[in-house]
């Protein structure tokens, strides 16, 4: 096996180059996606490889892009449709929410929906407030939709060669601060199958649930705690929605504490729907209460110094692990 | 060093006793094997040695009941001071159990509720363990499963018992009891999980605090003295365990009685005929064998209720009521279906010489599936005897009289016997128990076929 390294926006890349080889129904459709190649050099040199057909560079409207995708998947092509920025789905969300999670169901189950929306998410960039969120909750409120977030250039090839197989809608979100990371990642085309979770690191104390940039901060709040005696088992969901809780229950059943991570606000973010769903089906097996480790209610600051300020990091994962677990009436 | 001197457990059921009587005074020494007390247990008066060597250090008073464990006394070095000069508290007037200082002091629960989380609830559950006496590390002195578990290493665990048909720790049940609650009415911590202690005291305070509600038969209310009493005999000992047991076998089961008529007259002439060689079984002695041949051809009756289960049970071990002086006593024949009537026999005067003698071992009065009880040397023809729980049916037995019957169109005179059958319509219908009092009779009136 090869031990060829790729970085997470080179591995979307691939993913997308080698669907495009294989189906002639697969085209790309984005701000800035020809010619430029993705303002995150996701979509580097496809137009010169598929030509200005299959990778088109469009206008700058979000309604049109994806309503061009919809329209595309339904009378029977495989379209990548690119949003810059997660923060513009909002410009889009009566073509994502009213038609393309829709149409299946409206149409007694006739038409399919092929269609992948790729995105990114996600702060750290000092992108300020309107170019940093984290709006994967709504997303993954919409039935209809299947929602993607990788962690790592593995999973990122994986994840976005089964999204543009799937013939619903999907939703690939990118995070910003991943693109440059990389991990082996094999040249074949491979898949990895959409709803199942992966326990990045094994452990006996705590189940901690994180997805894209926080799996990375987890892992380093993982180390640390370890050596205080602390065993985190980590488990990336990878795919959002839909969500892979049986992984996450067994997990806690072995561990009996819970903390889920995530860069969004707190309030109603998917932390809030993975707790109640382990207390449904884990409860009796809970010491802690589930914990939850998130951004604070406020839109992403653009301070650089605020902005770390707001995010989740290894810290105060750590602290929240510590918290979950804690025992302060045990006298050593 | 003080040694500590515990309320002894004699037997797998007792959980109590009574101290009537020290026979060593404070203060003198006592060696090892020296007889140091008189308690009465539900069942049985028994005296109780000491093992240690030294100064006896009486902590408890008598006549106050302890739960088995208690300390009650120190052994110790001559010159010693005692350790703790307080008393341990009897059953009879606090209800609490000896929890260790620490144990009170971290679990104090702040607010009548005892924090722990649902997986320390689970795994005590799974384990037996009573919540009330683990101390809890987590945030607030909530308990986590972890307490729970390390809690086993320095600590009895309690016994699960089973009690109205309810699982529950041997503390709730001794609360329970001391309270006068039913614990069929607790509401268990969780659902599925056993009554615990707290659970009981959790009801009672709801039951306090809710004096709208017309209190239940749960919590037992006095009448006001209706004289002033010549004397008072305490509902405690034998007397309160046959109240207790006698009150709950009326309320947890639908028990109805039927009456049959045996003819003894081979019986009778059986008996003659043993006479003649040597010891002859009793009446009651055939009754029991007949009884134990007819429980084996009717395993529907040899059984217990358990939660929403008829246990069928395989050994047939036939309870024989005997009156006491100041109560009665279950001395309990085991394989009774096994036994040859003069084994029988044998087995059933050693019990009954045993009984009135006081010498009956703890092991002589458990484990009975059925019982018998026999009033017929007081007259009594039929009666409705009271279910011995946890069995499903008890057999009366009347006294044999001499009846003119009619047979064949003749004026005849036969020996008759009328047996008393209360069972527990939960557990069986009236056709089948009446059936199973049919299999009785019938062995009676052939009595070869109980050997």
């Amino acid at each position: 096996m090869s031990d060829r390294k790729l970085s997470y926006a080179h591995a979307f890349r691939e993913a997308v180059f080698q669907a495009m080889q294989a189906d002639p129904d697969v085209f790309v459709a984005g701000e800035d996606v020809g010619a430029f190649g993705g303002v995150f050099h996701t979509f580097d040199g496809l137009q010169k490889e598929f030509g200005e057909d299959r990778v088109v560079d469009t206008p700058i409207s979000e309604q049109a892009i994806v309503g061009l995708g919809v329209g595309a998947a339904v009378s029977g092509l495989r379209p990548i449709v690119d949003l810059m920025f997660m923060d513009f789905i909002c410009v889009a969300m009566d073509q994502i929410v009213n038609q393309a999670a829709k149409i299946k169901y409206m149409f007694g189950g006739v038409p399919t929906v092929p269609l992948t929306i790729t995105t990114t998410g996600g702060a750290g960039v000092s992108a300020s407030a309107q170019h940093s969120q984290s709006l994967e909750a709504i997303l993954c409120h919409i039935p209809g939709l299947k929602v993607v977030y990788p962690s790592n250039a593995y999973d990122m090839k994986g994840l976005m060669t089964a999204c543009i197989r799937e013939d619903n809608p999907t939703v690939m979100v990118k995070h910003k601060r991943l693109f440059g990371a990389s991990t082996i990642v094999p040249e074949e085309p491979y898949s990895i199958p959409l709803g199942v979770a992966k326990i990045v690191r094994p452990g006996t104390h705590v189940t901690v649930i994180a997805y894209g940039r926080m799996v990375t901060d987890a892992l380093a709040a993982a180390d640390t705690l370890a050596a205080v005696g602390i065993e985190c088992e980590i488990i990336d969901p990878r795919t959002l929605q839909p969500f892979d809780i049986a992984t996450v229950v067994e997990s806690v059943r072995r561990t009996n504490h819970a903390v889920v991570v995530h860069e969004a606000v707190r309030f109603g973010g998917l932390g809030a729907e993975i707790a109640a769903q382990i207390q449904e089906d884990a409860f009796d097996y809970l010491d802690a209460p589930v914990g939850r480790i998130a951004a604070p209610f406020s839109p992403v600051p653009f301070s650089p110094v605020l902005e770390q300020l707001y995010l989740p990091d290894a810290a105060r994962i750590a602290d929240g692990i510590r918290a979950a677990v804690a025992r302060p009436g045990k006298v050593r | 060093m003080a040694t500590e001197f515990t309320m002894p457990k004699l037997g797998l059921t007792m959980e109590e006793a009574t101290i009537l009587e020290w026979l060593i005074s404070d203060g003198q020494p006592v060696a090892a094997g020296t007889v140091v007390m008189r308690i009465e247990t539900d069942k049985v008066e028994t005296e109780v040695e000491i093992s240690a060597e030294g100064v006896l250090h009486h902590v408890a008073h008598e006549g106050d009941v302890f739960p088995c464990g208690a300390v009650i006394a120190y052994v110790l070095s001559p010159g010693e001071v005692p350790p703790t000069p307080a008393a341990p508290a009897p059953l009879a007037t606090v209800p609490a159990v000896s929890l260790s200082p620490a144990t009170v002091v971290a679990t104090a629960p702040q607010h009548g509720r005892l924090f722990a989380s649902p997986n320390a609830r689970r795994i005590a559950f799974d384990r037996g363990v009573d919540l009330a006496g683990v101390v809890g590390t987590g945030p607030g002195g909530r308990i986590v499963s972890l307490d729970v578990t390390e809690h086993r290493v320095t600590v009895d665990v309690p016994t699960m018992l089973r009690r109205s048909g309810v699982a529950a720790t041997a503390d709730a049940v001794e609360l329970a009891d001391l309270l006068g609650v039913d614990l069929a009415g607790v509401m268990p911590d969780q659902s599925n999980g056993p009554v615990t202690r707290s659970a009981v005291a959790f009801h009672v305070r709801t039951r306090l605090s809710t004096p709208q509600v017309p209190a239940p038969s749960a919590v037992v209310v006095d009448a006001p003295l209706l004289q002033t009493p010549t004397r008072t005999i305490r509902l405690a000992g034998m007397r309160g365990t046959i109240a207790k047991r006698m009150h709950a076998s009326l309320r947890d089961m639908a028990q109805l009685t039927l009456t049959m008529d045996a003819n003894m007259n081979a019986v009778v002439s059986d008996r003659e005929t043993r006479k003649v060689t040597g010891r002859a079984p009793s009446f009651t002695d055939y009754v029991v064998a007949a009884a134990a041949r007819a429980l084996a051809q009717h395993p529907n009756v040899n059984a217990q209720v358990v939660g929403d289960e008829i246990a069928l049970l395989p050994a047939i071990h036939v309870g024989l009521a005997v009156a006491l002086d100041n109560g009665l006593i279950v001395p309990v024949v085991r394989d009774a279906d096994h036994l040859r009537l003069d084994a029988l026999a044998a087995e059933t005067s050693r019990l009954a010489d045993a009984a009135r003698s006081g010498a009956l071992a703890p092991t002589d009065l458990e484990g009975a599936t059925f019982s018998v009880s026999t009033l017929g040397m007081f007259g009594v023809d039929a009666f409705t005897p009271v279910i011995n729980p946890p069995n499903v049916a008890i057999l009366g037995v009347g006294r044999i009289r001499d009846e003119v019957v009619a047979i064949d169109g003749a004026i005849g005179i036969r020996k008759r016997l009328t047996l008393s059958l209360t069972w527990d319509h939960r557990v069986l219908d009236g056709a089948p128990a009446a059936a199973f009092c049919r299999s009785i009779v019938e062995a009676l009136e052939n009595p070869s076929s109980i050997g």
